[in-house]
């Protein structure tokens, strides 16, 4: 699963922000100062970084800065009690990914980071023999080109995304379709077993693409 | 004030010329006979226009020498009070007027401590209520993740009230920020950084330096670049960055603009080593940087730049890249 950096150097934000994202089931580490925070995103161990801007010793704007100018490309999601749009723009010049002003509801800041670490897939994502090519949009099965339409190209790079782990009816129901509420209709199942019909996956006994009862879905490593 | 000395000479020398002018005129008619005596009129006449004439050109010169200054410490008030904070440390070897100027002087470096002190209580309150606010609104969507039905309504319910302080705290500091910015007019990026050329060329001559200006909008071709912004805070605070960059930069000193979607950035480069990394941390903050008298400081430079909701920022440091961002007008 994701590790993510959080830098905050305010405990009392800093102790429930970690707990919310190990409960969403990221590994989390917590630096209290901007010096240590970029050390540690430099380290290459950590696959985001969520850095408040008020750090001491370096504050977020510089370890924005040092980490761009040290040539990393780690998502940032930069967190800030000053929510003035010139701020996101400042925020953005440093080289910042993303903006996030407190106080914020953690349902928006957990959103704004699994948007920003689905983004860092822009190289392909493979698992069981089954790849996508994110950039020119193709999926292949064995080495095979095969042909999907949107929706179960969505659906089948957002398990893939999640090799190993459950995606939820709601989760895909929601990415897919935009609409939590399709996860109890019938299409998603059957967008699924068109999937598994293509990837060439028993229905009985998929290997690949499988059914995580009551809950949703896997994509085997 | 020019006007009322020359009105007052011209009285003056006219009483004077009038009292020698009528009694040599009536001697002249009594004693010099009549084929001389138009001469002699035209004579007496004669000098006293000239001494006219001549008191007149001196008066002027006088008053003109009076005036200048007068209006020079006239215009640095007007300047002042458009929010151009800087002190001029002018003068002009004249007690009473290097007396205005020493106060106008010390009411500019008042007025920016004020303004920078301002900013600061703002910037504090607006970051410690977001910080508790933060703190507060998370242990309650913690407590409303982890419990049951009914404690979940009244942690969404508390979260509310939440969301409708941060709402309250928004509005007050948008309201303080609407007052610190009511001088604030539609301006030519591309004129204010050409009036900065005027202002620093000797400079950079004498230090054998070269300043660069490059702006969208100077020459006709392109749509000029507009931002909403007090002109006095944006050349004080342009005038701190350049001064920043020859007094502890090297090399050429560029002042470029940009839009960035709705901001305007201006950047102030130079070709030095930079800033320290000890010190990066610290640039902005009181003391650290000049306001040793000359000029308003870093500090107080933000602090004007953040009035007109704009912000000014140290964007690399190494080499040194200082940037003010403004509100942009898009044409």
């Amino acid at each position: 699963m994701a590790t993510v950096l959080l830098a905050e150097d305010d405990t009392a934000i800093a102790q429930p922000l970690a707990r919310a994202l190990e409960r969403e089931g990221y590994e989390v580490l917590v630096r209290a100062d901007g010096v240590s925070a970029l050390q540690t995103a430099l380290s290459g161990s950590v696959d985001l970084l969520v850095l408040d801007l008020g750090l001491p010793r370096a504050d977020g704007l510089e370890v924005a800065r040092r980490l761009r100018a040290a040539g990393s490309a780690l998502p940032v999601l930069m967190l800030t009690a000053r929510r003035d749009e010139v701020d996101f723009v400042v925020g953005l010049d440093a080289g910042a990914d993303d903006y996030v002003g407190k106080p914020f509801r953690l349902a928006e800041l957990l959103a704004r980071v699994r948007a920003l670490l689905r983004r860092r897939y822009t190289a392909d994502l493979s698992a069981s023999g089954v790849r996508l090519e994110l950039a020119s949009h193709r999926a292949f099965c064995d080495g095979t080109e095969i042909h999907l339409t949107n929706k179960e190209y969505a659906l089948l790079r957002l398990l893939l995304e999640h090799a190993g782990d459950v995606v939820t009816r709601q989760e895909a129901a929601d990415h897919v379709w935009g609409d939590p509420d399709m996860a109890g209709s019938k299409t998603l199942d059957m967008h699924i077993s068109w999937l598994r019909r293509k990837l060439g996956d028993p229905a009985q006994a998929p290997r690949r693409l499988v059914t995580v009862r009551g809950v949703g879905f896997r994509f085997e490593r | 004030m020019r006007r009322r000395i020359l009105a007052w000479t011209l009285a003056v020398v006219l009483l004077a010329v009038g009292v020698l002018t009528v009694p040599l005129l009536m001697a002249a008619g009594r004693y010099v006979d009549p084929p001389d005596r138009l001469g002699a009129f035209a004579l007496v006449i004669g000098v006293a226009v000239g001494a006219v004439v001549a008191a007149m050109a001196v008066a002027a010169r006088a008053a003109r020498r009076i005036v200048a200054p007068l209006a020079q410490v006239a215009t640095d008030a007007a300047r002042l009070a458009g929010g151009d904070l800087g002190p001029t440390g002018r003068r002009y070897g004249e007690e009473e007027l290097d007396e205005v100027a020493r106060a106008l002087d010390s009411a500019a470096v008042r007025l920016g401590e004020l303004v920078r002190r301002e900013r600061q209580l703002a910037a504090d309150v607006s970051h410690q209520l977001r910080s508790r606010l933060t703190a507060l609104s998370m242990r309650l969507e913690e407590v409303a993740a982890l419990s049951d039905d009914e404690l979940k309504v009244e942690a969404e319910a508390a979260l509310d009230q939440v969301d409708r302080m941060v709402h309250i705290v928004d509005e007050l500091l948008d309201q303080a920020r609407t007052e610190r910015a009511h001088n604030a007019v539609e301006l030519d990026v591309a004129e204010q950084l050409a009036a900065l050329r005027a202002d620093w060329d000797d400079a950079f001559r004498v230090s054998g330096r070269e300043l660069r200006i490059t702006a969208p909008g100077a020459d006709a071709h392109e749509p000029a670049l507009r931002a909403r912004a007090t002109p006095g805070h944006v050349a004080q605070a342009l005038g701190v960055l350049i001064e920043n960059a020859l007094q502890h930069g090297a090399g050429v000193v560029t002042v470029s603009a940009r839009a960035h979607g709705e901001h305007v950035v201006v950047e102030v480069r130079d070709e030095g080593v930079g800033v320290p990394d000890p010190l990066v941390p610290l640039v902005f903050d009181r003391g650290v940087s000049g306001g040793d008298g000359t000029g308003i400081g870093l500090a107080v430079a933000r602090a004007l730049v953040e009035a007109d909701s704009g912000r000014l920022e140290l964007r690399s440091a190494r080499p040194a890249v200082f940037a003010v961002y403004l509100p942009r007008i898009s044409s």
